[in-house]
């Protein structure tokens, strides 16, 4: 490069398709060494006519050396022009030298990295991942300077290592170098996506780029590329296709070492107090074609072993192995069940972050004193403080009494909703991680309610997924189980006699069709209107129920239902609040690659303070009065992730799992994929600017130039020969 | 085997005996034979007329001639007389050459020859000479016309020393200072050194009205330079050494060693010498009397001229 900055580009680049054919070239060097060889070999003769002998040599040596010469050069130059034939040379015309400008004729080569945790399957000493890293290498080593590279990494969700091309392969190739799987499957389509907004964006950006090559280094995991089955996927590829050639490069060894894999952890309660034993699950399953030899399964709460069991898993087994525990005080456990590291190391543990209350604090808000009596035994049939739950009914017009968010349940019991400002402290409860569970009736008031609900203009601010409209004429219904798929009807579907399915209902509060997609319709009536709803809103939960759980004293006739007085009504408060319980709480239980969420307190600067399972710290800084929602999104590692607040003292811990679907050994063969994942790719080198049709004249070129040389070396031979005699 | 043996091969000499050796011209000799006499009176074979001169000897007037025509005239003889024969062999080194294809060495092949003819000489009671020499004469019979000569020649001709460089001319004028008769000179070598020295040599004998005769002896290779592959060719006579292709080169050796061959020829009808040329592939018995042939042939036709 000079100093003013232009880079200096030849203007004719020439490079061959079959480069290792230029050794025939050597073939020069025969006629050299047979050369060598006989003059160091010649036979000697006595001579007696020496005088002739030196006149002859002295009057023919001039010419006899220039003869020579001349044959020896048409005949290397025909050795040579032969190598150079069979090489395939190639030239190209380049139009200008300026980089800067894209004024280049390479072509934009995207690398895509499959980083998908399967890559680390092992195969002796060697994975899929140090196979791709290999190969990559040696592809871009393969490219010419003209070429421009970006690398995307196939990850869940994907990534752009270098989303501007470039044509200083040396960075290319230390980014190779620190190139690391990810915890996540891959996804597919994303990628795919990506890739194609990379050829655009770069294509638009470097204008005199020729042509595109997509170089997939990838196991070709079933799990990943059995997407290319869905439509959408396959049409994206189909379109990459028609602007860019691929080249699929399967990256895997021979045999894959075996693999043991924990594949999920759970808790079958929804709330785990202390003292109280609860039985975790842990699903081991044999993913190799062989059978297991006898292995340990350990399970360890905060990283100390609690119990450990040997198992044996026949080829393809799934098996449930349960270890029970009693957490001695209240907090938040980490419990991890693992087994020895093998063939793949990123599916060999679970995690699970377990919060021990010794109490949940539901707030029940009434309009009429006493109006959720009902609810509250419903709640605690034994006591205010029955199974851990500490119940308060409190007037709404009242609410200012208390704090919110020192209760884990709001429930609304046939209320009214006085004025805006309780109703924004409770949309603030639920979007920052608390569970509200509303009981509609006569006290219901739809322009009121009305505030709750999710907007087009605000949809992140509303916790109620439907408008309400009016109360339903008086009738005589049913409940419909909806086959008992929820959470709430499901305990319901061995017990028929607990009269879940003829709770007389009256009448209820009609609504629009629902408007969030994280809503569903738990339980309905007869004629289908919902009778339950569960709604996600922010980072809490609500459920809503179309029919109060009331009695009315002064006229009974006027009651909306039965519920209070029939045997199904306990056990269905039970499940509503266990049902929210289960998921009312900021999701802590996730999969590599999701985000994690939580809020802040909302009272002036805060810092959340994140530390990723490698040791690393990352930092959120909050500068709100408002409780705000942080989330953090670089989510790409397994393990435990521990948030702490400047604010708060008490810290957050998440468990972030793989999902093991991607531990399923199957893999593609490359002809199992479309037609044009095996398409020729673009030739690499210098010579890569050329179609067949020219490099063909060339070789042609060559091929003629040997023929005239070998043509006048046999007529000069002649020629010579004919002198000599 | 013995080398008289060698050179005495009965087949070859027996193809030659019918045939006689004559010279061209006439020489002295000590016996009438076959060859003639330049010195005229003493024989009883008359030669020719001659007028008469004051101071003639009266006793050669031819009276009869007188009675017939009243002049006188001289009555000349022709003497039949002994023939010499000298053997001049080359023993340099550059005789020694033999190649693939021949039998013998270009020497071998110059020693049968001249024990050969010798043998024929002696069959007729002439003289034979023998001299060998490369730079210098090396040894040197007399003349003799006994039949032990030729045994004298075998052996020194096996006892020669053989090497160094040839000076074919400087031998012959060498020679001439040493010749006080008239003889045959009959020189057998390759003849491949410089011909100016050789041209002096041979001018010196045959001022002296010595018959001389040049008998080439060369190998075929020689003259055709059959080498296929590039060789280092080394001078028998410390020439050096020079690698050559002979392919490329045969065409120039070739004319050079013509161009030789036909300034010798040249030469020697110039000055009336004598030459043939043997090759040593060719064998004796076809070489040596179609030799002798040719000679005999010339001597006849000498002599009818002369009648």
């Amino acid at each position: 490069m000079l100093d003013h900055g232009l880079v200096l580009v030849p203007l004719v680049a020439l490079g061959f398709l079959s480069p290792w054919f230029l050794l025939w070239g050597l073939g020069v060097s025969i006629p050299i060494a047979i050369h060598l060889w006989r003059r160091h070999h010649r036979q000697e003769i006595s001579w007696s006519a020496m005088r002739f002998l030196a006149l002859a040599v002295r009057k023919r040596s001039k010419r006899s050396r220039f003869e020579q010469w001349l044959l020896f050069i048409l005949r290397t130059s025909a050795i040579i022009l032969i190598a150079f034939a069979v090489a395939r040379p190639a030239w190209q015309t380049l139009a200008a030298n300026d980089e800067a400008s894209g004024a280049r004729q390479g072509k934009l080569a995207v690398i895509v990295l499959d980083s998908s945790y399967s890559m680390n399957h092992h195969g002796g000493e060697e994975s899929s991942k140090d196979i791709a890293r290999r190969e990559a290498e040696k592809y871009v080593s393969d490219l010419s300077k003209l070429d421009a590279v970006c690398m995307i990494e196939m990850a869940s969700p994907p990534n752009s290592i270098i989303p501007n091309a470039t044509f200083a392969h040396d960075r290319i190739k230390e980014e190779l170098l620190a190139w690391t799987t990810v915890d996540t499957d891959a996804d597919l389509d994303a990628t795919l996506k990506l890739v194609q907004r990379a050829i655009n964006d770069n294509r638009a950006r470097l204008t005199d780029l020729r042509g595109a090559e997509v170089a997939i280094f990838t196991d070709l995991s079933q799990n990943t590329w059995s997407t290319l089955s869905q439509p959408e996927t396959l049409q994206v590829a189909r379109s990459i296709s028609e602007m860019a050639s691929f080249k699929v490069v399967p990256c895997r060894p021979k045999l894959l070492d075996p693999n043991i894999a924990v594949s999920d952890l759970r808790l079958d309660d929804a709330v785990i107090q202390p003292n109280v034993p609860v039985t975790i699950g842990a699903q081991i399953d044999n993913f190799s074609h062989q059978a297991s030899k006898p292995v340990a399964v350990q399970f360890l709460v905060d990283n100390r072993t609690e119990a450990s069991r040997a198992l044996e898993l026949s080829p393809g087994q799934s098996t449930t192995i349960q270890f029970d525990w009693t957490a001695a005080r209240p907090g938040n456990y980490l419990l991890e069940v693992h087994v020895p590291a093998d063939g793949l190391e990123n599916d060999d543990v679970q995690w699970l972050s377990v919060d021990v209350k010794s109490q949940i604090k539901i707030l029940v808000l009434e309009s009429i004193d006493e109006s959720s009596k009902y609810l509250e035994t419903a709640i605690a049939p034994l006591s205010a403080t029955d199974r851990g739950f500490s119940v308060r009914s409190l007037n709404i017009n009242k609410l200012h009494e208390v704090k919110l968010a020192d209760f884990d349940i709001v429930i609304l019991c046939n209320t009214r909703i006085p004025n805006d400002e309780i109703a924004s402290d409770i949309i603030n409860f639920v979007s920052s991680g608390g569970g509200l569970i509303t009981w509609l009736g006569s006290e219901t008031k739809p322009d009121q309610y009305n505030r709750f609900a999710k907007s087009a203009a605000e949809p992140t601010r509303g916790i109620m997924p439907f408008q309400l409209t009016e109360p339903s004429p008086r009738l005589v219904s049913s409940i419909d189980p909806l086959d008992y798929a929820s959470p709430i009807a499901e305990p319901f579907r061995d017990f028929p006699e607990s009269g879940l399915l003829t709770t007389p209902i009256f009448q209820y509060y009609k609504i629009d069709q629902l408007n969030s997609a994280e809503s569903h319709v738990d339980l309905a009536y007869s004629n289908s209107d919902p009778f339950i709803i569960s709604s996600a809103a922010g980072l809490g939960r609500s459920i809503w129920i179309t029919t109060p759980p009331t009695l009315n004293q002064r006229d009974p006739e006027a009651s909306w239902n039965s519920l209070a007085a029939w045997p199904s009504f306990v056990p269905l408060v039970q499940e509503v609040i266990s049902g929210l319980g289960r998921s009312a709480s900021v999701p802590r239980n996730l999969r590599v690659g999701q985000a994690l969420i939580g809020s802040g307190q909302g009272s002036g600067n805060s810092t959340i303070t994140i530390t990723l399972p490698t040791g690393q710290e990352s930092k959120i800084v909050q500068q709100s009065n408002q409780p705000m929602a942080w989330s953090f999104a670089e989510t790409f590692r397994r393990g435990p992730y521990r948030v702490k607040s400047s604010q708060d003292d008490i810290g957050q811990l998440f468990a972030l799992n793989v999902d093991t679907k991607e531990s399923d050994p199957r893999r593609l063969e490359l002809l199992e994929l479309p037609q044009f994942f095996q398409s020729t790719p673009l030739p690499s080198r210098s010579a890569e600017g050329l179609g067949s049709d020219q490099r063909a004249e060339f070789s042609a070129l060559l091929i003629g130039a040997l023929l005239c040389v070998l043509f006048g070396e046999t007529l000069l031979t002649w020629f010579f020969a004919r002198g000599r005699t | 085997m013995k080398l008289s043996a060698k050179y005495f091969d009965p087949e070859t000499l027996a193809k030659i005996q019918p045939l006689s050796l004559r010279s061209k011209y006439l020489l002295e000799g000590y016996i009438a034979g076959l060859h003639r006499s330049p010195q005229r009176g003493q024989s009883i074979e008359f030669a020719e007329h001659r007028e008469y001169s004051p101071g003639d000897d009266v006793r050669q007037i031819d009276w009869k001639v007188f009675a017939r025509t009243d002049k006188y005239y001289l009555k000349q003889y022709e003497d039949e007389t002994n023939l010499i024969v000298i053997f001049v062999v080359d023993t340099s080194e550059s005789m020694t050459f033999r190649s693939a294809k021949s039998p013998l060495s270009k020497l071998e092949y110059a020693q049968l020859i001249a024990l050969s003819l010798a043998y024929l000489v002696l069959d007729q009671h002439d003289a034979v000479s023998l001299v060998t020499y490369s730079s210098k004469i090396d040894r040197w019979l007399d003349p003799s016309n006994q039949a032990q000569r030729w045994q004298d020649m075998v052996s020194t001709l096996e006892t020669a020393p053989v090497g160094g460089s040839t000076d074919t001319g400087h031998v012959l004028g060498d020679l001439a200072g040493r010749l006080s008769r008239r003889c045959l000179v009959i020189v057998l070598s390759d003849f491949l050194d410089e011909l100016d020295q050789l041209v002096l040599g041979c001018r010196h004998l045959r001022h002296q009205r010595h018959d001389l005769c040049l008998l080439q002896v060369l190998d075929q290779a020689e003259q055709t330079f059959p080498y296929p592959s590039p060789s280092k060719f080394i001078g028998l006579e410390g020439q050096g050494d020079l690698i050559v292709d002979p392919v490329s080169i045969r065409s120039d050796y070739i004319a050079e060693f013509e161009h030789h061959q036909t300034t010798l020829q040249a030469f020697c009808n110039q000055s009336e010498i004598d030459r043939q040329v043997f090759v040593t592939t060719n064998p004796i018995s076809v070489s040596l009397p179609f030799f002798l042939a040719r000679r005999q042939k010339a001597y006849h036709q000498r002599g009818r001229n002369h009648a």
